[in-house]
């Protein structure tokens, strides 16, 4: 079972990009018969880690939002797989996608394939709604929806390191 | 020459603080304090606001203890509206606050506290951190994760979500209990109660070995306050006011927690956002200690079987019945109040009436000036609001937990700094011992100040010229 956690606030604009492209995308893998279960939180929390551990969890989807705008290159959705090295052990206000991964790891011994997709965004003020960047990025995104999740996010993984490996970096 | 030794920001606590060391010309610790850099403003930003809004914008001061904040604002509502809520609704407000309980010790124990526990307070930082403990301990990191996520997922089942949940409001709670949720709840407590005994087993066995730290950690005479029944049971929701000294004699008693300015006064210092709250009729030496450790020394009983007879042990720390003073057994007082309100989570949810639909009183504006208290993981929270006819917001007055403890915190460092500080060598060690010292107070200081704000991490020596001599990097 692929577990989807999405994770924004739907009151702050782009904030909640992630939560709107994963269940999009939950609802497409459902239908082509993939065993998806999909969390939505306002925030990651260490407690997550024990949902990752689950024995049934096979795979493990992140879905956020990240800050961009228009004079940066690269506005598609970036796909990036987690490493568990990458992480952090801190725990302060803000706990991460690879601490999730790594407290699963040293909890329970889990080592699935983690992923961390990132819709881009460039209003994160108060609102609902998303703007027209995070809804090219989320529409471009489901272009190619109908693939198994592996491919999926193999598909915009690649796309994710040619587009830094292309874009000139901007201040 | 005078020195100064700043350790900023202070790590695994909630929010941003710097402590400051004053060396004298001898290399002695002459002053510390704890400075707390943020400043947030919901006190001022609210006047204008309605008070229907307050318990959804207040809860937002804090993500660890959003619960208290939504009760207290609720209860000042109550006050508002000049209603008595159903007794169904207290009960379910009653269960979320054991609820925020169980998460928030959990949190500040294990998380927070526990690497250093049992990992040393001087091992190396790299490793004395959550991964260390699961690397090292991974039971125990386990259980830890595993309690907080019990008391986060009874509050996410109440309130629809387990950070800021929206389910309070004046005059009662959103929506009645279903027997789904009940079930879902009573299921998960079994594993609480096997967790939280299998802890408070090992912290106990631990004890001899810190015992300098007991000594050293915040350990003097002071007033101790919070809520009890009128019975003088352990409370966290409602009761009255109750003051004791170190000695055991009580000096304040069933204080209705509307009073409170009548004992309770605010000072403020120009290096610090959070304010000196101080006993009053004592005048600035009226320091006071709130949070579990008072909670447990003035309460005459907890009421449950379990906590009752870890009370009874509790009691033997000190001699005479007396308080126990060592704030180094807050980590002690926190277990006891989890298991606390795990079992009066398992009565409540024993109660016929648990289901009842009749969830909220619903009345117009009728009073001024409401007053909400209740007892929060790390203390008496008091929120005073002064309405108009129409219920906007003139004045708010946020009285924090962490914020009665600034002054036994400042006091804390003093001594911790005084009894480890080797010379004039600054160690890790203890720069950790002193950072231990604050989180044994599990300080919200995100709720104290009402800020937000975030400060570079640097430790400054400065002479008495003001230059700086050494300056360290801590990350």
């Amino acid at each position: 079972m692929i577990l989807l956690i999405a994770c924004g606030n739907s009151l702050r604009s782009d904030d909640g990009a992630g939560l709107v492209l994963a269940e999009l995308m939950e609802k497409s893998w459902r239908l082509g018969n993939w065993r998806v279960q999909r969390i939505s939180v306002r925030q990651l929390t260490p407690e997550l880690a024990e949902l990752v551990a689950a024995k049934r969890v096979t795979a493990v989807v992140f879905f956020d939002s990240r800050v961009t705008n228009e004079k940066q290159g690269n506005h598609g959705v970036e796909v990036h797989q987690l490493a568990l090295g990458s992480s952090s052990p801190s725990l302060g206000h803000h706990c991460n996608a690879e601490t999730i991964v790594l407290y699963a790891h040293w909890l329970h011994g889990k080592n699935v394939p983690c992923w961390k997709v990132a819709v881009p965004g460039r209003d994160f003020g108060h609102g609902e709604g998303l703007s027209t960047m995070a809804q090219e990025a989320i529409a471009e995104a489901l272009d190619v929806a109908d693939l198994p999740p592996h491919l999926w996010l193999s598909r915009l993984a690649a796309k994710t390191l040619q587009g830094h490996s292309t874009t000139p970096h901007t201040e | 020459m005078t020195q100064q030794i700043t350790i900023d920001p202070v790590t695994r606590i909630e929010g941003h603080a710097k402590i400051t060391l004053h060396l004298d010309e001898t290399g002695s610790i002459s002053d510390a304090r704890l400075q707390v850099t943020e400043f947030r403003g919901f006190e001022r930003f609210c006047e204008g606001r309605s008070f229907w809004e307050m318990p959804g914008i207040t809860s937002r001061i804090c993500g660890i203890c959003p619960v208290s904040h939504l009760l207290a604002s609720a209860k000042a509502g109550d006050a508002l509206l000049g209603v008595q809520i159903p007794p169904v609704a207290t009960k379910l407000r009653r269960l979320i606050n054991w609820a925020q309980i169980v998460q928030s010790h959990a949190l500040s124990f294990f998380h927070l506290s526990a690497p250093d526990l049992l990992l040393g307070m001087e091992s190396d930082p790299a490793e004395r951190n959550l991964i260390g403990l699961l690397q090292k301990h991974p039971e125990i990191g386990r259980n830890g994760i595993h309690l907080r996520h019990i008391g986060q997922e009874i509050i996410r089942l109440l309130g629809g979500k387990s950070v800021h949940p929206s389910w309070t409001l004046p005059g009662g709670v959103g929506d009645p209990l279903s027997l789904e949720e009940l079930s879902g709840i009573k299921s998960m407590l079994p594993a609480g109660f096997d967790i939280i005994q299998l802890t408070l087993d090992l912290l106990k066995d631990m004890l001899s070995k810190y015992e300098a730290e007991i000594e050293n950690y915040g350990n003097f005479p002071s007033l101790f306050m919070g809520l009890v029944t009128p019975d003088g049971g352990l409370e966290h929701y409602d009761g009255l006011l109750r003051v004791m000294d170190s000695e055991g004699r009580l000096v304040e008693d069933k204080v209705s927690p509307e009073d409170y300015k009548v004992i309770i006064e605010e000072a403020v210092e120009p290096w610090s956002y959070l304010k000196f709250p101080y006993y009053k009729p004592h005048g600035l030496d009226g320091l006071y200690r709130v949070g579990p450790l008072a909670r447990l020394n003035i309460c005459d009983f907890a009421g449950t079987p379990r906590a009752d007879r870890e009370l009874r042990q509790f009691r033997r720390l000190s001699s005479g019945g007396k308080p126990v003073t060592s704030s180094f057994h807050y980590h002690y007082a926190r277990l006891i109040e989890i298991l606390f309100a795990l079992e009066k989570i398992a009565e409540v949810l024993e109660d016929p009436e648990i289901t009842d639909p009749h969830v909220r009183s619903k009345a117009f504006v009728n009073q001024s000036q409401g007053i909400g208290v209740i007892e929060a993981p790390r203390g008496t929270l008091f929120h005073e609001y002064h309405v108009d006819q129409h219920g906007i917001l003139q004045k708010v007055n946020l009285l924090v937990a962490t914020g009665h403890n600034n002054l036994a915190m400042n006091k804390t460092i003093l001594q911790i700094a005084r009894a480890y500080l080797n010379g004039s060598t600054i160690t890790e060690g203890l720069l950790n011992r002193i950072e231990h010292g604050i989180r044994v107070f599990d300080p919200c200081l995100s709720c104290s100040t009402h800020a937000v704000g975030q400060m570079p991490l640097h430790v400054q020596v400065l002479n008495a010229g003001g230059e700086v001599e050494v300056e360290l990097t801590r990350d």
